[in-house]
């Protein structure tokens, strides 16, 4: 899966499943503040990526540091690259 | 318009275990019932003069120090329960139709293993190997010790893998792995889809002990009462949310309920089911995530029942109460597709109640079965329903007392069907959602709803919140009590009882 893939899969889940205008989805947009998210709208977001990407995401350790868009797209890229490597 | 600090929704066992822990840490409850009485499924019925149960009829954890132990005697009602053990060298069998076999399964972690050792001479490796990874999940489980105060839960590599893989990993004997998967009946998760992590938490006990309760959940609902009662926990029967108003910085003021009354409350919890409670929330303060993560959820299995009784003049000495469960073969995962047509399972349970100075034998029957079953006549009320649904009553009773007779033949000429039940029966009279058993199907990968919901002051608990049984409804709500009491209160309040 490429980059590009990656982000516009997870931008469409944000527009989707957070009704965000496309607008504001900025790879530095701070999902907490810019985006609105709350802490408790994270288990949400984790069912929904995982649900489009068909991943396994519950490395709470690594879910629990993303801040911006950008954290988002790395956090999938590196499961990406694990699942290439196993 | 009356204010209390907490409001539970749903009086089953979850409800009341929830409506009671708050009492006892000193807040002012009230508890809603949308049925006429409270207890859920977990009540029993009387027809003819004989009781049988609904919805609870054996569990693990009643030994001392067991996990069901531990929270009866946190709960102070302990006393109140009086186990009844199962006879631990053939507590439960297993007869799988197909190849004739029978396999009785004792209890006692060490007994298990060595009967299954004896079953299976040649899979000693794999059954050592089950066991001590159902240990390891377990003991890395903080939850299932209460003195470990569970603040921690972490969830560990057996909750990302199915059932099926781990035991694919293991052995390749088809007859080992349906009765390893077998406990599935308690669950009503196919292999492939339960974690193996969640099967090892609801087998554990079961594999220490299996017991039933003098009374059956009579004496829950029993002891229960008495105790609400003592912290001053107000019951509302015949009520429901229908609507939540004043809603600031993501939290609710007010509750208006299904007869026009409103009342205040701090705290909500919700112990009903998760598409029930999605009902209640606001559309507006709802994510499409997260509405679409509680409509993904699928349903577990659910039974069609025949309750019946021994009537033979001869006192019967073999009579005792145990599980006898019936597999046509050994593919467990097909058994439990609700899109299966063949023969079901079924679950035999024996049991002695003793009752007004008589002693009665009953044996009720449960067979698998789905909401697509009875799809038909869904709409179609208790009491009105269509001849076709009755025709369908009536055969499927046919054949499971054939299979019963296949088995006990004996019981031919004294067995009397006093009652049956089919999925729509279970959720209308039960006020269930789909009429499953088990609430929500729990799969790998799966979030489900549980603790703070998006409206803050609302939360979650209940079987389908955690894991399903009566261990898993109750802790559900040990664990939203937790988010809600005061921390050192907490810890005081659950260590205060437990030696």
């Amino acid at each position: 899966m490429t980059e590009q893939e990656i982000i516009e899969i997870t931008n469409r889940v944000f527009e989707e499943s957070f009704e965000l205008e496309k607008e504001k989805l900025k790879p530095e947009a701070q999902i907490f503040t810019d985006l609105g998210l709350d802490s408790l709208d994270i288990v949400d977001l984790v069912a929904a990526l995982q649900k489009n990407f068909g991943v396994n995401m519950r490395n709470e350790e690594e879910i629990r540091n993303i801040r911006t868009l950008q954290d988002v797209y790395n956090f999938i890229s590196a499961i990406k690259e694990r699942e290439v490597t196993n | 318009m009356k204010k209390y600090d907490d409001i539970v929704v749903g009086s089953g066992i979850s409800g009341m275990t929830m409506a009671l822990i708050l009492g006892m840490n000193g807040r002012r409850v009230l508890l809603l019932e949308k049925s006429p009485h409270i207890g859920g499924s977990i009540a029993r019925f009387y027809k003819k003069g004989i009781p049988f149960d609904t919805g609870f009829h054996f569990t693990g954890g009643l030994q001392k120090d067991g996990i069901l132990y531990d929270l009866l005697s946190v709960l102070e009602i302990r006393d109140l329960i009086q186990p009844v053990f199962l006879s631990p060298d053939n507590a439960h069998s297993f007869f799988f139709e197909s190849e004739g076999r029978r396999y009785e399964v004792p209890y006692g972690i060490e007994n298990v293993k060595n009967r299954f050792k004896d079953y299976f001479p040649g899979e000693v490796s794999a059954i050592e190997g089950y066991f001590e990874k159902v240990r390891h999940v377990c003991d890395n489980t903080p939850s299932m010790n209460l003195r470990t105060l569970f603040s921690q839960h972490r969830l560990l590599d057996e909750d990302l893998i199915s059932l099926e893989d781990v035991l694919n990993g293991l052995t390749q004997n088809p007859a080992l792995k349906a009765l390893l998967s077998g406990f599935a009946m308690c669950y009503g998760v196919r292999p492939d889809e339960i974690s193996f992590a969640n099967h090892s938490r609801m087998c554990h006990g079961l594999y220490q002990s299996v017991a039933g309760v003098r009374n059956g959940g009579s004496s829950f609902i029993k002891a229960f009462e008495t105790k609400l009662k003592d912290y001053e926990v107000e019951i509302l029967c015949n009520r429901h949310i229908t609507g939540l108003a004043d809603i600031r910085d993501k939290k609710a003021g007010r509750f208006i309920l299904n007869t026009g009354e409103e009342i205040s409350g701090d705290n909500c919890v919700f112990t009903i089911h998760p598409k029930e409670i999605l009902k209640v929330l606001p559309e507006r303060y709802l994510s499409r995530a997260f509405v679409d993560r509680v409509s993904s959820f699928e349903s577990s299995a659910g039974f069609f029942s025949v309750f019946a009784v021994l009537n033979s003049e001869n006192e019967d000495t073999d009579f005792e109460s145990s599980l006898f469960s019936i597999f046509p073969h050994y593919d467990i995962n097909r058994l439990l597709d609700p899109a299966y047509t063949g023969t079901p399972p079924l679950v035999l349970i024996k049991s002695i109640e003793r009752t007004e100075g008589k002693t009665c034998r009953t044996v009720t029957a449960f067979e698998t079965s789905f909401f697509e079953h009875v799809k038909a006549w869904k709409d179609s009320e208790t009491g009105k329903r269509p001849q076709a649904y009755h025709d369908y009553k009536k055969s499927r009773t046919e054949n499971i007392l054939e299979r019963i007779f296949t088995v006990f033949p004996e019981y031919r000429n004294t067995l009397e069907v006093i009652g049956s039940a089919s999925v729509l029966t279970f959720r209308d009279f039960l006020n269930n959602y789909d009429g499953s058993a088990y609430g929500i199907k729990q799969k790998v990968n799966q979030f489900n709803l549980k603790g703070k919901l998006p409206l803050r002051n609302l939360y979650a608990a209940g079987q389908s919140s955690l894991l399903p049984g009566i261990i898993g409804a109750m802790m559900s709500s040990l664990i939203v009590g937790r988010s809600i009491v005061d921390a050192d209160r907490y810890n005081k309040f659950l260590l205060k009882n437990l030696r």
